[in-house]
């Protein structure tokens, strides 16, 4: 266990404590005290988020911004709605209760299922640190990661237009289960049912959630229908490494990328899938 | 590497410790409350025997460092019977045979409570939901379930009982 807990009680305070020692700062602490139980983590501070004010939804220029450490069971609510699929495929009540929404982006795969919806969302993050506050478009963060002692402190992002929000999440079991493949997308179509602007991410496919640029330009200006659909998900089951773990085997999850691409894009009710 | 007081409110009881840094909930729990209901079972968040009310909302007190309670109200499973009267719940896993070896039981009420007590006429399919980061070995759930739908039946009869569950 660690030799320190330190609760501060802003966003200051928080970057000031992660400071010079071997500290980690932990906001739910699903990931982050698991990790220190299971002997694979031995900080010696542990820098709480659950004081700094990092909680909380707002609403401005018509874009929403969600504290980092707002728990996930707190995005239950009108205006979030779309993201009622995910809330409902990720984890349990109990570890939704606990979990944040910036702490889900630091899950390594093939958990941090927030990662694959905010990236269709092309969120961007609010990062603070020592020398200061930056955005960062969650993609890059992907990419680079955050400096020493820096944090994330809030996501933003534009709510989807109505009907074009697209989740749809393969799994072991029906609930509480890991992403075998998980499949986040926001798809404009115009008058003749041609896509105009879609953005594709996925889950369960590289060693971070990602945005398919091949599913991406394979679906745009084409008719969306059941055969660009899962032309699409060859396109990326081919493009994107996959892995195997005990969830599912690369093979595997190649195997199912076509159909749940399909089954995402179209949205077809569950009963009724093929 | 100083110890810490922490104080809070066990079961309505109030509390004040002397906390190793870091300690986790469940062990302080069990080894310094004498709150042995409590299983440590994972702690990964994966099994739920650790479930326990902080300020009404059901969380894993084997991944909560119990600096970060401080101040909290925390109920267990000790703390749902009331002046030695069982719980409906816990009447219910009895009369449905819903425990076995018992290891999970006190998870799977707290969770089942934390449902019952924002929906208490729960379909079958929210009592699955919300039951489904608790982990059970023997009785393969189909009883546990029956309990929990069998406790929110009793307690809709009784208007007077649910208000004081």
């Amino acid at each position: 266990m660690a030799f320190a807990v330190h609760r501060p009680e802003s966003m200051e305070a928080v970057i000031a404590a992660l400071d010079g020692t071997a500290s980690v700062a932990v906001s739910g602490g699903t990931l982050a005290i698991r990790a220190i139980n299971e002997g694979k983590s031995f900080p010696l501070a542990i820098v709480s988020l659950r004081r700094a004010g990092l909680a909380g939804i707002a609403q401005d220029d018509g874009m929403i911004e969600i504290g980092a450490a707002t728990p996930i069971a707190e995005l239950v609510r009108p205006d979030l709605a779309f993201l009622d699929g995910v809330i409902a495929s990720f984890g349990a009540p109990a570890v939704r209760n606990m979990a944040t929404l910036g702490g889900n982006l630091f899950a390594p795969q093939p958990y941090g299922d927030f990662g694959v919806a905010l990236l269709a969302l092309d969120a961007s993050l609010a990062i603070a640190g020592p020398s200061g506050k930056r955005r960062l478009p969650l993609s890059k963060f992907y990419e680079t990661g955050l400096a020493s002692n820096e944090i994330v402190t809030g996501i933003r992002f534009a709510p989807p237009a109505p009907g074009t929000w697209r989740w749809l999440k393969a799994t072991r079991r029906a609930l509480n289960s890991a992403a075998v493949i998980a499949v986040a997308a926001i798809i404009e179509t115009d008058r003749s049912g041609t896509i105009s602007a879609v953005r594709i991410a996925l889950g369960g496919v590289d060693s971070h959630p990602v945005r398919s640029p091949v599913a991406e330009a394979g679906l745009l200006g084409q008719v969306l229908d059941s055969a660009s659909a899962t032309k699409a998900g060859e396109a990326a089951a081919t493009f994107h490494p996959c892995f195997t773990d005990t969830y599912a085997s690369a093979w595997y999850r190649r195997r199912v990328l076509p159909v749940f691409m399909r089954r995402a894009l179209l949205g077809t009710p569950l009963e009724t899938m093929p | 590497m100083k110890s810490s007081y922490v104080s809070f409110t066990l079961n309505g009881e109030e509390k004040e410790l002397l906390i190793e840094p870091g300690r986790r909930l469940v062990d302080v729990l069990r080894e310094q409350c004498g709150a042995t209901g409590t299983k440590n079972g994972c702690g990964q968040g994966s099994c739920g025997a650790c479930t326990v009310h902080i300020d009404g909302v059901a969380m894993l007190s084997c991944l909560l460092p119990a600096e970060l309670v401080d101040g909290s109200e925390i109920v267990t499973i000790e703390g749902v019977v009331r002046n030695r009267v069982l719980h409906v719940l816990q009447e219910a896993f009895l009369a449905q045979a819903a425990t076995q070896c018992g290891f999970c039981t006190a998870g799977m009420i707290m969770a089942a409570k934390a449902l019952l007590d924002c929906d208490p006429s729960p379909s079958r399919q929210a009592v699955i939901e919300a039951l489904s980061g608790n982990v059970c070995r023997c009785t393969g759930y189909e009883p546990i379930i029956a309990a929990v739908l069998a406790a929110a039946a009793t307690l809709a009869k009784r208007p007077a009982a649910a208000a004081a569950a």
